[in-house]
């Protein structure tokens, strides 16, 4: 019985360490640069290994990409549990994309190519972040309309978000562009649609 | 201590999350009938379908098979997902 405890935890510390190896190499280089075999030699072990764990290389994104964005909704959740300004909904927004900040550009940039449950999982996390967001400008605005549809505020916020993250080589090479430009993007975008 | 919505996912962190406030209930308050019974796949799917539409104005259509694959991973419904999907 305790050696299939520890064989189960051998075995848990080594998904882990794959999940791990996996994370940074997409993060670094994108999903479809990264060979499941430069994975395994991040995570010192046997290419066969990696399979042993996840049955395909897609599984294996998915289970790293889920991480990420499950982490990310689960930090933006706790953060936001009790009524916040509209400020701090963005700040909480970039400060959890900015923990994987490299790898959540990725996921911007080749999501169509991801499998279907993670791009439906980032589709669940954005309108997660849209809600709060909009309670948020309702209360501060009261009968105050904003100057654009809901929907249209959002993705505007989204879509200054990737286009400072897919040029962050540009904005703040070496550094982390969501840390970096935080003050700037939510001072601007709130001046745009209030 | 923090249940998982078997219905939606929702992290239930307290009483009040649960429906009718009842810990017993696996299912959050979003996702119960007035009385405390559990929504419907069909009516799940409905409201998860308009959420995402109006959040993000996604195509309908679109939102309607991310919301099928987000509900088809959930306890509730993975049986279901597939026939309605």
């Amino acid at each position: 019985m305790e050696a299939l405890t520890l064989r189960g935890k051998q075995r848990l510390e080594t998904g882990r360490r794959i999940r791990l190896a996996a994370c940074a190499a997409f993060g670094r280089e994108g999903f479809s640069s990264v060979r499941t075999h430069d994975i395994a030699i991040e995570a010192g072990v046997s290419h066969g290994c990696v399979f042993a764990h996840f049955k395909t290389r897609e599984a294996l994104i998915a289970a790293v990409v889920e991480d990420v964005v499950v982490r990310a909704a689960n930090l933006v959740r706790h953060e936001l549990r009790v009524a916040r300004s509209a400020t701090e909904v963005l700040h909480t927004h970039l400060a959890a994309l900015a923990e994987q900040e490299g790898l959540y550009a990725y996921i911007v940039a080749e999501r169509r190519t991801l499998p279907a449950v993670v791009q439906a999982r980032l589709t669940e996390v954005n309108s997660g972040v849209a809600s709060y967001l909009l309670e948020a400008l309702e209360r501060e605005l009261g009968d105050a309309p904003l100057k654009v549809e809901p929907h249209f505020a959002f993705n505007t916020w989204l879509a200054l978000v990737h286009y400072y993250l897919l040029n962050r080589d540009l904005f703040a090479p070496g550094r982390s562009v969501l840390t970096d430009r935080a003050g700037e993007l939510v001072r601007n975008y709130l001046a745009m649609i209030r | 201590m923090t249940s998982i919505c078997i219905a939606c996912g929702m992290p239930m962190e307290c009483a009040r999350d649960h429906a009718l406030g009842d810990l017993a209930k696996p299912y959050c308050c979003y996702c119960a009938n007035e009385d405390g019974t559990m929504q419907s796949y069909a009516e799940k799917l409905a409201n998860y379908t308009a959420w995402i539409v109006s959040t993000q104005g996604l195509d309908p259509a679109v939102a309607h098979r991310q919301a099928a694959t987000i509900l088809g991973e959930l306890p509730a419904w993975r049986d279901l997902a597939s026939s309605h999907a």
